[in-house]
């Protein structure tokens, strides 16, 4: 079979919709006319298929009797976009091109058809586009649809910061590495008593830094998040897939197709971007399609400028940083390693292999020991967006019994296929209709193979081998594939609005004003996404923001502010992870960067069971001078308490000032906190032996006295032996180098 | 001879316009202030109920303060000035671009389609002031696509035009200017001699919306109360979903009532399509490439506003209109159909004006007004288009601010107005009193108990509160005869009544009138064929759910399935007497349980 070059034939257009009208089938289940309650017009996935075969031999027959070469026609799948167009498939539910709609607590209300209101005013328009050639409507088009994507972000964001469920956790780690970079991992004493901060490798927190750092050392982290936010969610993708057509030597309208796209390519890239926050992924997908194509450009025969090698060291880096985006490009390291002899000795090739290394090794060495991947890639952790669902559903949660997805449950292709099916319904159906013949419109055959082969790769990752290893949350690469569809659906597309440019004819023209009317409808359909007129609904910081971080910085007392119980998205639908950035108190709680995925009570078990004994002295264990109550119980138990009074509230958040707290960070021995910072603890200790109210960890080092782990319990503090009594002591992490080495 | 025609519908034109000064309209539009010194204000049109910020032109606003400082408070001086601009732009229009340059025609065409347009919407000043500069900005960008070359000056004014259009038609200019672009761009469609100057077709294209767009970004936000998601203030016009802008502000609910704008334009959308049928038959021969192109922009408009008011709301939800008004920022606030109507109107009397016949003008605003006459009932005064209960209303709330010294004004001019239209202005004081209201069960105060299906099990049903467990009129469907009759052991003050539906949400009843009498003896056998004999405490032809109030007191609809309904003044009753008065041919009515609703005794 190969790609279209002027066809008029019947035979290659009908055998394009026939494969058009099979994925198209194989992804609807039953396909109904109209809306999901109107009549049945294939009552099953298989009935479609089969359909979609005999067409496609009809097609095949048909060509041979006429003796037509076998070709792809990119406006048969043109005509699959008038059959999905009727169908129910705008009316399903969780589709990106659904009208703006109100979600009421647990009750989403059906979605009206009406997006096919914007779909046919962008086909009449379209039809005065392509009638006049009015090329530049395009490259407009994707000047402006970022500004007003931008705009509207802003208009929802109404001056508040994002603060949906891991957006704040990701703001805390800009703040330290921003402190921190490059000395990472380190000790931060600020989150319950000290803590390992190594988490920028595993969620990808650097590549971001990094691209923001030029602002983020120049402004307050917290002042320019949302516009990292947008540029990382909206521009990003738009100026990979716009570098990869150029790369890819897509003609005009490709690119300006493609920022168009990559901004609108599914529902669940907004879901992860803005609801979630996972910054890291959305960072490493967002280079995907770009590295993507530099890797078809260093693989093909042509030779590689300095600038094309160096681009690639640095957005493959960059886009490494989140670890499991590696995996995407397995397929292209194997097709590498077929033409393994020519790649060496092709010029700058070495000298990209020699950079890549050296920039990466480093920091994957120390990953792999800090991390602990490999006993992380056989936990039965649940995955990301479990964890969410969890935590908005905190009952469940509480319930220890729960039964989790996390586990695995082997090969299964009818989930597959249903993981298939639903996401697809929320990505943009010019990528997977288009996906086919857009590959072949690629010019460089490395290329195709290249976008073929990753394609494939994705689509097993994202569905079948969900399933087998759901802590990694593979159904992210179907996100991935969407984006990375951007690239070859533009050139398909081009093709097709090229051909109506070219040439009259009802197909040219009606297949490509409905495949321009539905980038239309994709555009505004994004946007009400970005205003926040979805189903996915993101946050930002409430008023219970500022107020809790005045209340900490107002009652603190230079003690320990605890959280009770367990708190999860409670601050504002996000995680409290900043409020030590915001306040520089030390504070305590469960899972405050959402770590834990069983509810679990801050004061340990132990300590429970001995009652308000065992509760006091895990306080005084923690210099706890007041207590920050959200959960009933918790209030409930603080109020009815002696000792604890009641000195501020904001909604269901409570803050209790322990009436007498030790106000003494020596647990034995004496002397006086002098300092904390993002990364050490500086003392004065005036005894030979002392034990202080930081956790012990064996990666750290102090500047004079020896140290030994001090445990009480669940606790293990830190105990000092070899003091000289009145000499300052700085405790902190020992370099990277050494954790992994040893010292 | 023409020039003789022309000087006497000039003459009559001025003469018409006086006696519209003399004879105040009552203004379709409630106002109110936006905030202290703005020229933006809140508007609710009483038709419609759209209810949107505005700003009238400010220069004809300023030209009227003048007037009414020089001559006294005239009441439709505004209305005037917007018209004359209208009118003198359209005469340039008609005049370059239509007629030939036989002013005549011109003339007559532009005065016809500035009355037909003032008896159709009346003292409409959203409509008079959007209208107001567009002809001359309309003649502008036609005149810059006709020329190769325009001049500086030229420019100068297709921006100045579009400022005062843009400042007169604040959300509405984007609607305006691209229909004057695609008037402009048909007009110049058979220009097959000279190549188009694409760069100067598109700098008056960007002069003209530039501010347009400065505009939408200056139009403040309206305060809209803070409706329930799920609420309504109407009667559900079979939208499915909530459709919500793409693009720009937004509202908690749609307010604008469908059903006025269909049953008030869809005449009018079929009228047009006829009259430019028949016009383009009628001119087949006269027409240039040009005037065909322009007739067929015109019928498609026609289409536009045909299925926008003809067609159920799910396909007139995909209609260009309803999409327009998603995808443009600031136009979900406000219907389009009028404006563009109007625009349909202009076009007809283009083609009237091309004609160079002299009765045709006059033919058509004859026949279109008479038309209207008939399908509204309205008579042939201006407003034809407008609800004359509505304006009644209006007058009504306008007394009730003046008496309350506007104490009441944010509540009355508010999306909620339809409820007090229905309700009267006793919605006013109801959520005080149902903070002071209670509901007990009627079981145990029932002495009697009937209905229109009588069998013993399930009239047991009707007051057992059983969610499960139905009282039904057992039919799969309403006719609008069902009832349910209770008798009381004592007289009862009752407030209201909340009929249960448990588990049969869909089952509510989609008609309620309340009968009650004090003693209970009536002459009939059943109390339905009694129903003249007892007194109506509550009617509502089309249920469209219970009163609720959102925090800051604006009344709404609730959700159809809880049936919860106030009297509004206390009532005395031995039994009450429940009627379902509408029809479905799908569900039941079906009870699980009845309370009353009484109002706490004062401590």
């Amino acid at each position: 079979m190969k790609p279209s070059g002027n066809v008029t034939s019947f035979g290659p257009l009908l055998l394009s919709f026939s494969l058009g009208l099979f994925i198209f089938s194989a992804l609807s289940r039953r396909i109904a006319w109209w809306s999901v309650s109107g009549p049945t017009i294939v009552p099953s996935a298989t009935i479609g298929c089969l359909v979609a075969l005999a067409l496609a031999a009809a097609s095949i027959a048909y060509s041979r009797a006429k003796g037509e070469r076998l070709l792809l026609d990119v406006r048969g799948f043109g005509l699959t976009l008038m059959v999905l167009f009727l169908s129910d498939w705008l009316s399903k539910n969780y589709n990106l091109l659904a009208e703006p709609f109100i979600k009421v607590a647990n009750y989403d209300l059906a979605q009206g058809p009406s997006i096919r209101g914007e779909i046919l005013l962008g086909s009449l328009l379209a039809v005065l586009v392509l009638r006049l050639r009015l090329k530049w409507v395009f490259s407009a088009a994707a000047i402006v649809a970022p500004i007003i994507f931008t705009l509207s972000f802003f208009e929802a964001s109404n001056g508040r910061l994002i603060f949906s469920d891991d957006h704040p956790t990701f703001l805390y780690r800009l703040s330290l590495l921003k402190q921190n970079f490059p000395s990472i991992p380190f000790y931060y004493p600020f989150w319950n008593g000290g803590l390992d901060a190594r988490e920028f490798f595993a969620t990808g927190a650097i590549s971001i830094f990094i691209i923001s750092a030029p602002f983020s050392y120049f402004f307050d982290i917290e002042q320019i998040y949302n516009y990292i936010v947008v540029f990382a969610v909206i521009l990003l993708p738009a100026l990979s897939c716009w570098a990869a057509c150029k790369l890819e030597k897509i003609a005009h309208p490709g690119p300006a197709i493609a920022v168009l796209l990559a901004m609108a390519s599914s529902l669940l890239w907004y879901k992860w971007g803005l609801k979630y926050g996972t910054m890291g992924f959305i960072t490493a997908a967002a280079l995907t399609p770009l590295n993507l194509s530099l890797c078809a450009r260093l693989i093909d025969r042509r030779p590689v400028g300095i600038g094309t090698a160096l681009l690639f060291v640095l957005t493959f880096s960059l886009m490494l940083l989140w670890s499991i985006s590696g995996i995407v490009f397995l397929p292209v390291i194997l097709l590498a390693l077929f033409s393994l002899k020519r790649l060496i000795r092709k010029k700058n090739l070495m000298l990209v292999a020699f950079l890549l290394l050296s920039i990466n090794l480093p920091w994957i060495v120390i990953f792999w020991s800090v991390s602990n991947v490999g006993s992380f890639l056989t936990s039965h952790k649940p995955g990301f967006s479990q964890m969410h669902e969890l935590a908005e559903d905190k009952s469940a949660v509480r319930t220890e019994a729960t039964a989790y997805r996390h586990k695995s449950e082997g090969l299964s292709l009818s989930k597959a296929l249903s993981k298939l099916r639903q996401s697809s319904v929320s990505t943009n159906p010019l990528i997977f209709l288009f996906f086919l013949p857009g590959l072949f419109a690629l010019k460089n055959s490395y290329s195709r193979a290249s976008y073929a082969a990753v394609g494939v790769w994705l689509l097993i990752l994202g569905s079948l081998m969900v399933t087998l290893k759901p802590q990694l949350e593979l159904d992210r690469m179907l996100v991935v594939l969407a984006l990375l569809g951007v690239v070859p659906v533009s050139a398909g597309l081009s093709a097709l609005i090229r051909k109506a440019w070219c040439k009259t004819g009802l197909i040219n023209l009606s297949t490509a004003c409905l495949a321009c009317g539905f980038l239309f409808a994709s555009f505004f359909a994004t946007n009400s996404v970005i205003l926040n007129r979805s189903i996915e609904q993101y946050h930002f910081a409430e008023d219970i923001v500022p107020s809790i971080k005045e209340a900490i910085l107002d009652n603190h007392r230079g003690g320990r502010v605890i959280v009770a119980g367990f708190i999860l998205h409670e601050l504002s639908n996000g995680h409290i992870a900043p409020l030590t950035e915001f306040t520089r108190v030390p504070l305590i709680a469960s899972s405050p960067m959402h770590d834990k995925w069983m509810y679990e009570q801050v004061v340990p078990p132990s300590f429970i069971k001995r009652g308000h004994e065992g509760i006091d002295e895990y306080l005084d264990l923690y210099n706890v001078s007041a207590v920050i109550a959200e959960e009933t119980f918790w209030r409930r138990y603080f109020r009815a308490r002696e000792g604890f009074s009641e000195v501020w509230s904001h909604d269901r958040f409570v803050l209790f000032e322990r009436q007498t707290f030790p106000d003494n960070y020596f647990l034995k021995g004496a002397g006086e906190l002098l300092k904390q910072t993002t990364n050490s603890v500086v003392l004065r200790v005036n005894t030979s032996e002392a034990v202080v109210k930081f956790n012990y960890f064996p990666f750290l080092s102090s500047s004079s006295c020896q140290m030994s782990p001090y445990s009480i319990e669940e606790v293990t503090l830190i105990a000092l032996q070899d003091c000289r009594p009145g000499e300052e002591v700085t405790i902190k992490s020992v370099s990277a180098f050494q954790r992994v080495f040893g010292r | 001879m023409s020039i003789r025609i022309s000087l006497a519908a000039l003459l009559l034109a001025l003469t018409c316009m006086l006696v519209a000064l003399s004879n105040p309209l009552s203004e379709t539009y409630l106002q109110r202030e936006l905030f202290d010194g703005s020229l933006w204000r809140v508007y609710l049109d009483l038709n419609s109920n759209a209810f949107f910020v505005f700003r009238k032109e400010p220069a004809l606003a300023a030209l009227e303060a003048l007037m009414v400082e020089l001559a006294g408070p005239k009441e439709n001086v505004f209305l005037l000035l917007c018209y004359l601009s209208f009118f003198f732009g359209s005469l340039l229009f008609f005049y370059l671009y239509a007629s030939g340059r036989d002013e005549s025609s011109a003339l007559l065409g532009s005065f016809f389609v500035s009355v037909t347009l003032y008896f159709l919407f009346g003292n409409d000043p959203v409509t008079a002031s959007s209208l107001a500069w567009f002809p001359w900005l309309a003649l502008l960008i036609t005149s810059a696509f006709f020329q190769n070359r325009p001049s500086a000056l030229h420019y100068l004014l297709i921006f100045f035009f579009a400022l005062r259009l843009a400042k007169g038609a604040n959300q509405l200019s984007m609607i305006l200017i691209i229909f004057a672009i695609g008037v402009a761009f048909l007009l110049t469609s058979n220009r097959d001699s000279s190549p188009r100057n694409v760069r100067a077709i598109l700098f008056s294209i960007v002069l003209a919306f530039l501010p347009a767009f400065f505009i939408a970004f200056q139009t403040p936000e309206t305060p809209y109360p803070d409706y329930h998601s799920f609420s309504r203030v109407h009667a559900y016009d079979g939208t499915v979903g909530m459709a919500r802008p793409h693009i720009g502000p937004s509202a908690s609910i749609p307010v604008i009532d469908r059903n006025y704008i269909q049953e008030s334009y869809s005449w009018l959308g079929q009228l047009l399509i006829v009259l430019f049928a028949v016009s383009g038959f009628a001119l087949r021969k006269k027409l240039t490439l040009a005037s065909t192109n322009l007739l067929w922009g015109a019928l498609t408009l026609c289409l536009a506003i045909i299925v926008d008011t003809s067609l159920p709301a799910q396909f007139a939800d995909i209609g260009p209109l309803a999409t327009l008004g998603r995808i443009l920022p600031h136009l979900y606030f406000l219907p389009l159909t009028p404006i563009v109507t109007a625009l349909g109107i202009w076009l007809l009397f283009y083609f009237a004006a091309g004609s160079k016949t002299l009765w045709a003008s006059a033919l058509l605003s004859v026949l279109i007004l008479i038309c209207g006459a008939i399908a509204t009932s309205a008579g042939l005064s201006p407003g034809i288009l407008s609800k004359t209960s509505h304006l009644a209303f209006g007058k009504t709330v306008k007394n009730m601010l003046t008496d309350s010294g506007g104490e009441l004004e944010r509540y009355l001019i508010s999306p909620s107005l339809p409820i007090y239209r229905l309700y009267g202005p006793l919605v006013l004081t109801l959520n005080e009193q149902l903070s002071s209201s209670k509901k007990i069960s009627a079981a145990p105060l029932v002495e009697e108990v009937s209905a229109s299906t009588q069998r013993q099990r399930r009239l047991g049903r009707l007051l057992d509160h059983d969610p499960g467990k139905r009282w039904t009129s057992g039919k799969g469907r309403q006719s609008g005869d069902e009832w349910v009759y209770l008798k009381f052991k004592e007289e009862l003050k009752l407030f209201g009544l909340h009929i249960e539906t448990g588990a049969f949400a869909s089952d509510f009843p989609r008609g309620l009138s309340i009968y009650y009498q004090k003693d209970c003896e009536f002459n009939q056998k059943n109390p339905y064929a009694a129903e003249k004999e007892f007194i109506n405490a509550y009617n509502d032809p089309i249920w469209k759910g219970s009163l609720r109030f959102t925090s800051d007191g604006y009344p709404y609809y609730g959700g159809q399935h809880h049936v919860e309904v106030y009297f509004l003044e206390e009532i005395t009753a031995r039994c009450v007497f429940i009627r379902q008065t509408g029809k479905t041919p799908h569900f039941d009515w079906s009870i699980t349980g009845i309370n009353l609703i009484v109002l706490k005794e004062p401590k």
